[in-house]
C-alpha cells in the first residue's frame, strides 16, 4: 500500500513548503505523546491547529486529518485518533509536492 | 452674503415695528380719553412739580393776617368781626405811612358797612391800593350805578386775548374805588381749581360781557402805577400788561411754577398791626418792616375758610394771593405744551421700544430691561428739562404711547417665541419618526439582504456537493443568479438614496434613442410578466422623435422600477407604457389593471422606506425605496412623477421630463473602461502564534503589494497596533498570552477605530457571533482563502498607484 500521494502547491510557496512539512512531523511526535498521556485537550488543539493551516498551502487533507482529530479528541475517542495518526503518517510519508506556477 | 440677506430682512421689519407703533399710538389715544388717565396724568405732572419746585424770593412780601388769634385779641377793642370800615382805614393809614410798596385787600367791601366813608376818605389821599373784587357765574341784583362804574375801571377786551369768563363782577362800593378819579385799583379774586380740585393755574384776566378786569395778584402788580395798556400777541400766544408778559392757556390762564418755600412768606396778625397803628402797644419794630414790602391783608382763620388745595398742601387764600402775585411778578409760569415738543416726545416715546426690539440674534432679555428703564427715563428727563426751561409738555401720553408700544413688541416677540417652539416641536417630532423609519429600515433590510445572501451561499453549498447531477447544478446557479440580481438591486437602491441624501446623484445627458431604452426595458422584464400571463406592451406616437438628449441610464433605472411594480402587483391582465414627446418634453406613462391604491396610500407610496400597505414589504418585498428614488431622479431631471390611481381600477404612473430632440449622428458609442487587475498599498498588523499560518498569510499579503507586521500573541499585538497603526489586523482567536478577542475589545477601548478581522477555524459558531459584537468587524476562516483575503483587503485598502510600465 505506498500509492503515492500528489499534491499541487502554488509555486509562490515553494520556499515555505520544506518547514511546513517538517513541522507536520511534529505533529505525529505531539499526537504521540498526547495519546501517552491520554491528553484530549491537548489532542484537539493539535487537530485544530492542522486544520487551520493544512488548505492554505494547498493541503486540503490535512485540514481534513486535523477536523476528524478534532473531533475524535473531543469525544475522548484515543483509539480513532491513535488510527488517525497511522493514516496521517503514511499520507506524510507518501507525499510528492509539485509546485505550479 | 449673510449681511446682504440681513439688509433684505431689515425694511420689512421696520414696516411692521411701525405698525406696531401705529398701533400703539391709537391705543393710548383712546386710553387717554378717560377720566382716570387724565387724572392720573395730573399727578405725573405733580409729581414732576414737586421734584423740580426752587426757592423764590418772598422776602418783599407780608401778610396783615385777621387770625384766629387776632380775632379774639382785638374783640374787647373793637368788637366781632366783621369790623367797621374805620378799622381798616387806620390800618391802611398805617401801612402807607410806614412806607408799604403796596396794599391789597383780600376782603371784599361790597356791601355798605359803618363808618365807610372813613375809609373813602383815607383811600381819597392814598395810593397803591388794591381792593377785591368778587366774579359770579350767576346774575345777582346789583346797584344801578355798577354799569357806569365798571366803564371807569375795566378795560376792553383786546381782540383774540383769552380771558376767564364770569356773568357778573361784584365790585367794591363806589366810593372806594371812583370819585371823579380812581381811588383804589381792583382785581378779581376768583380760584379755578383743577378736577381733582387742586390748583394750578390762575387766571390773568377775568371777563364780562366785553370788558375784562385784571385778577387780584396781577392787578397788585401795577398798584399805584399808571394805568397799564393791556395786549395779546397771538403768534406767540401771550399776554402782555404793561411791561410784563404771559403765555397763556386758551381760557386766559396761566400754568404757575410753584416753588417749595411759600412757608418762608412772613407776616404778622392784624390785631399787632392795629395796636401798632392806634400805638396802643409797643410796634414791635411793625413799621420797619413793613417799609417797601407788598402788603396783602386778608384771613387764614379757619372760621372764615379761605382755603385752597396746591401742590404743596392746602394753602390759606390770603398766602396763595401773594405767592400767586410773586410769582407772577417774577415770570415763574410755564409756557403751554408746544406741539413741537411733544411731537418730539412722542417719537423718543416709540423710539425706544422700536430700539430695542430691532431685529438681531443674541438679543437677550436684558436689552429689553435696559430698553423698559431708559423708556421713562427719556420722556421724564426731557420733560423735565422742558419744565426748568418754563415749558410745559405732556408726559403721561408719550409715556403710555412708550409702555403700550413696549408690551405690544413684546407679545409679538413672544408670539414669535411660541412659533419658534412650536416649529422647533414639529421639527423633532419629525426628525424622530424619520429616526425611528430608519431603523425599522435598516432592520427590515438586514433581513432582505440576508434572505438572497443565504440562499446564494447555500445552493452554492450544494454545487460542491459531487452527489447532485450537472442539471442540478444548473438549476442552482439560476437560483444563485437570481438571488444575487435582487441583492444587487438592493444594495443599489440603498446606495442611490444615499446618494440622493447626500445631494451627489448627477444626471448626465447624452443624445440617446429613447425607443432602445424603452425596448430594452420590455425585454429585460417580459419573461416576468409572461410569468404570470400579463400582456407587457409600449406605444409609442407616431411622432416620437428617434433620438433625444437625456440620461438613458437614469431613465431606464425608473421605467424598470415603475413596470417591475406594476407586474409585481397586476395579477392579471396588462402593463403598457405609452410615450409622446411634445415641445421637447417627453412624456411616459406606465399604466397597469392591478389592484389600485387608495387615496391614503398615494400619498405615502413616494416616501422613502414606506410602502403602500405595511405588510406588502412581506408580502412582495423589496426596500421601500424604488418609487423615492424614481421620484427623485425625475426632479433631477427637471421633471416630475405622478400617479393616479383608483382601488380596483389600475394604477397610472406618469413620468415627464424635458429631453431635446437630437439629430442621430450625435450618438457617440461609449467603450467600457479596462478592467486593471490591481495590487493594493497599506499596511497590515498579523497576529498568529502558528508560524505556518503566519508564514502563509504573510506571503499571500506581500504578493497584494501589502506591507505586513506579523506577532504571535495577543499582547504583541496589542502594542503593535497601538504603535505602528496599521490599516487592518487579522488576528487569529486563540493565541497564547493573551487571546484575540481580549486583544481585540482593548483596541477598541484605546480608540483604535481601524478595520480589525478574526482569523477562525469555527466560523458557524458562536465565536464568531460574540467576536462581531466584542468589535471585530468580519471574520476570515481558516483555512486560509485567497480570494476572500483579497476580497477584505480590497474593501478597506487602496488601490497601489503604480506606473505605467514604459518600455525602453
Amino acid at each position: 500500500m505506498t500509492t503515492k500521494v500528489i499534491v499541487e502547491v502554488d509555486a509562490d510557496l515553494a520556499d515555505l513548503v520544506p518547514n511546513f512539512l517538517a513541522n507536520r512531523q511534529k505533529d505525529l511526535l505531539q499526537i504521540k505523546a498526547a495519546l501517552d498521556k491520554s491528553d484530549n485537550d491537548a489532542l484537539r488543539i493539535i487537530g485544530h491547529n492542522m486544520k487551520g493551516v493544512g488548505g492554505g498551502y494547498g493541503f486540503s487533507d490535512i485540514t481534513e486529518f486535523g477536523k476528524l482529530i478534532e473531533v475524535a479528541a473531543k469525544d475522548g475517542n484515543y483509539d480513532t485518533v491513535r488510527a488517525l495518526r497511522q493514516e496521517y503518517e503514511a499520507y506524510l510519508a507518501n507525499l510528492e509536492v509539485r509546485y505550479v506556477p | 452674503m449673510i449681511g446682504k440677506l440681513e439688509n433684505l430682512g431689515q425694511p420689512a421689519d421696520l414696516l411692521r415695528s411701525v405698525a406696531i407703533a401705529l398701533v400703539a399710538l391709537l391705543t393710548a389715544y383712546a386710553v387717554a380719553k378717560t377720566v382716570f388717565f387724565q387724572n392720573l396724568d395730573l399727578q405725573l405732572h405733580d409729581v414732576q412739580a414737586r421734584l423740580l419746585a426752587r426757592e423764590v424770593d418772598f422776602s418783599d412780601l407780608l401778610f396783615v393776617d385777621v387770625s384766629e388769634e387776632s380775632i379774639k385779641s382785638l374783640e374787647p377793642e373793637i368788637g366781632a368781626w366783621p369790623y367797621s370800615r374805620s378799622v381798616y382805614a387806620k390800618v391802611t393809614e398805617f401801612l402807607r405811612d410806614a412806607g408799604a410798596r403796596s396794599i391789597t385787600f383780600d376782603i371784599v367791601f361790597s356791601e355798605a358797612r359803618p363808618q365807610d366813608d372813613e375809609l373813602a376818605e383815607t383811600l381819597h389821599k392814598s395810593s397803591g391800593v388794591t381792593l377785591a373784587v368778587l366774579a359770579k357765574d350767576y346774575t345777582v341784583t346789583s346797584a344801578d350805578d355798577t354799569e357806569r362804574m365798571l366803564e371807569h375801571i375795566t378795560w376792553n377786551k383786546p381782540p383774540a386775548a383769552p380771558a376767564f369768563p364770569w356773568q357778573q363782577f361784584i365790585l367794591p362800593r363806589d366810593m372806594f374805588i371812583w370819585a371823579d378819579k380812581p381811588l383804589a385799583d381792583v382785581g378779581v379774586i376768583a380760584v379755578i381749581p383743577d378736577n381733582d380740585g387742586i390748583l394750578r393755574r390762575v387766571p390773568v384776566l377775568h371777563q364780562v360781557g366785553d370788558k375784562v378786569l385784571m385778577g387780584l395778584s396781577t392787578a397788585t402788580i401795577f398798584s399805584g402805577k399808571p394805568r397799564p395798556d393791556i395786549r395779546f400777541d397771538s403768534a406767540a400766544r401771550a399776554l402782555q400788561i404793561g411791561d410784563h408778559t404771559w403765555p397763556v392757556f386758551d381760557d386766559g390762564t396761566v400754568l404757575l411754577r410753584f416753588p417749595n418755600n411759600h412757608r418762608s412768606m412772613e407776616g404778622f396778625h392784624f390785631s399787632d398791626v392795629f395796636y401798632a397803628a392806634m400805638t396802643m402797644r409797643p410796634s414791635d419794630g411793625i413799621a420797619e418792616k413793613i417799609k417797601g414790602r407788598k402788603v396783602f391783608v386778608g384771613s387764614t382763620a379757619e372760621s372764615i375758610n379761605d382755603y385752597q388745595n396746591t401742590l404743596f398742601g392746602r394753602t390759606a387764600g390770603l398766602h396763595l394771593l401773594g405767592q400767586v402775585n410773586q410769582l407772577l411778578e417774577k415770570g415763574e409760569v410755564l409756557a403751554p405744551p408746544k406741539l413741537r415738543w411733544d411731537l418730539i416726545l412722542l417719537a423718543l416715546a416709540l423710539f425706544v421700544p422700536i430700539l430695542s426690539f430691532r431685529e438681531r440674534e443674541n438679543r437677550s432679555p436684558l436689552n429689553y430691561a435696559v430698553g423698559f428703564i431708559l423708556l421713562p427715563l427719556c420722556i421724564g428727563g426731557l420733560s423735565s428739562w422742558l419744565y426748568l426751561q418754563k415749558q410745559s409738555s405732556a408726559l403721561g401720553f408719550p409715556l403710555l404711547t412708550g409702555l403700550l408700544a413696549f408690551v405690544f413688541f413684546l407679545v409679538r416677540r413672544l408670539w414669535h417665541l411660541y412659533n419658534e417652539r412650536q416649529r422647533l416641536f414639529y421639527e423633532k417630532l419629525a426628525a424622530e419618526e424619520s429616526y425611528k423609519l430608519k431603523s425599522q429600515f435598516i432592520s427590515h433590510m438586514t433581513h432582505e439582504l440576508r434572505t438572497p445572501l443565504a440562499a446564494i451561499m447555500g445552493f452554492n453549498r450544494l454545487i460542491g456537493d459531487s452527489e447532485h447531477g450537472e442539471r442540478g447544478q444548473t438549476q442552482y446557479t439560476k437560483v444563485i443568479e437570481k438571488n444575487s440580481h435582487h441583492l444587487m438591486t438592493l444594495i443599489n437602491n440603498m446606495l442611490d438614496q444615499g446618494k440622493i441624501e447626500a445631494g451627489q446623484m448627477k444626471i448626465s445627458k447624452v443624445p440617446a434613442r429613447i425607443r432602445e431604452v424603452v425596448d430594452d426595458v420590455v425585454a429585460t422584464l417580459s419573461n416576468m410578466a409572461a410569468e404570470k400571463g400579463l400582456a407587457l406592451t409600449a406605444i409609442y406616437t407616431d411622432n416620437l422623435p428617434t433620438t433625444l438628449d437625456f440620461d438613458a441610464f437614469r431613465v431606464r433605472q425608473i421605467l424598470l422600477n415603475l413596470v417591475g411594480n406594476a407586474i409585481k402587483f397586476t395579477e392579471r391582465g396588462f402593463v403598457r407604457l405609452d410615450l409622446r414627446c411634445a415641445n421637447e418634453q417627453l412624456d411616459i406613462v406606465v399604466t397597469d389593471s392591478g389592484p389600485g391604491m387608495a387615496p391614503d396610500v398615494l400619498e405615502r407610496i413616494f416616501i422613502p422606506f414606506k410602502q403602500g400597505a405595511d405588510n406588502t414589504q412581506h408580502a412582495y418585498g423589496g426596500t421601500g425605496l424604488g418609487l423615492a428614488i424614481s421620484r427623485n431622479l425625475c426632479e433631477l431631471m427637471n421633471g416630475t412623477l405622478k400617479v393616479t390611481s383608483q382601488l380596483g381600477k389600475g394604477s397610472a404612473f406618469t413620468m415627464q421630463f424635458p429631453a431635446a430632440v437630437c439629430a442621430d449622428q450625435e450618438i457617440v458609442a461609449q467603450q467600457p473602461p479596462p478592467k486593471a487587475t490591481q495590487r493594493l498599498s497599506g499596511r497590515v498588523l498579523l497576529a498568529d502564534d502558528n508560524d505556518d499560518i503566519r508564514d502563509l498569510v504573510t506571503r499571500l499579503l506581500k504578493k497584494q503589494g501589502v506591507s505586513v507586521i506579523p506577532v504571535v500573541d495577543g499582547r504583541q499585538a496589542l502594542e503593535a497596533a497601538l504603535r505602528e497603526m496599521p490599516d487592518l489586523v487579522l488576528m487569529d482567536m486563540e493565541m497564547p498570552v493573551m487571546d484575540g478577542l481580549t486583544a481585540t475589545k482593548q483596541l477598541r477601548e484605546s480608540g483604535f477605530a481601524k478595520p480589525i478581522f478574526a482569523m477562525t477555524a469555527h466560523p458557524e459558531g458562536p465565536e464568531v457571533e460574540r467576536a462581531l459584537k466584542q468589535g471585530f468587524d468580519g471574520y476570515l476562516e481558516k483555512p486560509v482563502n485567497r480570494e476572500r483575503l483579497h476580497g477584505i483587503l480590497a474593501a478597506f485598502l487602496e488601490p497601489r498607484a503604480e506606473p505605467t510600465a514604459v518600455s525602453g
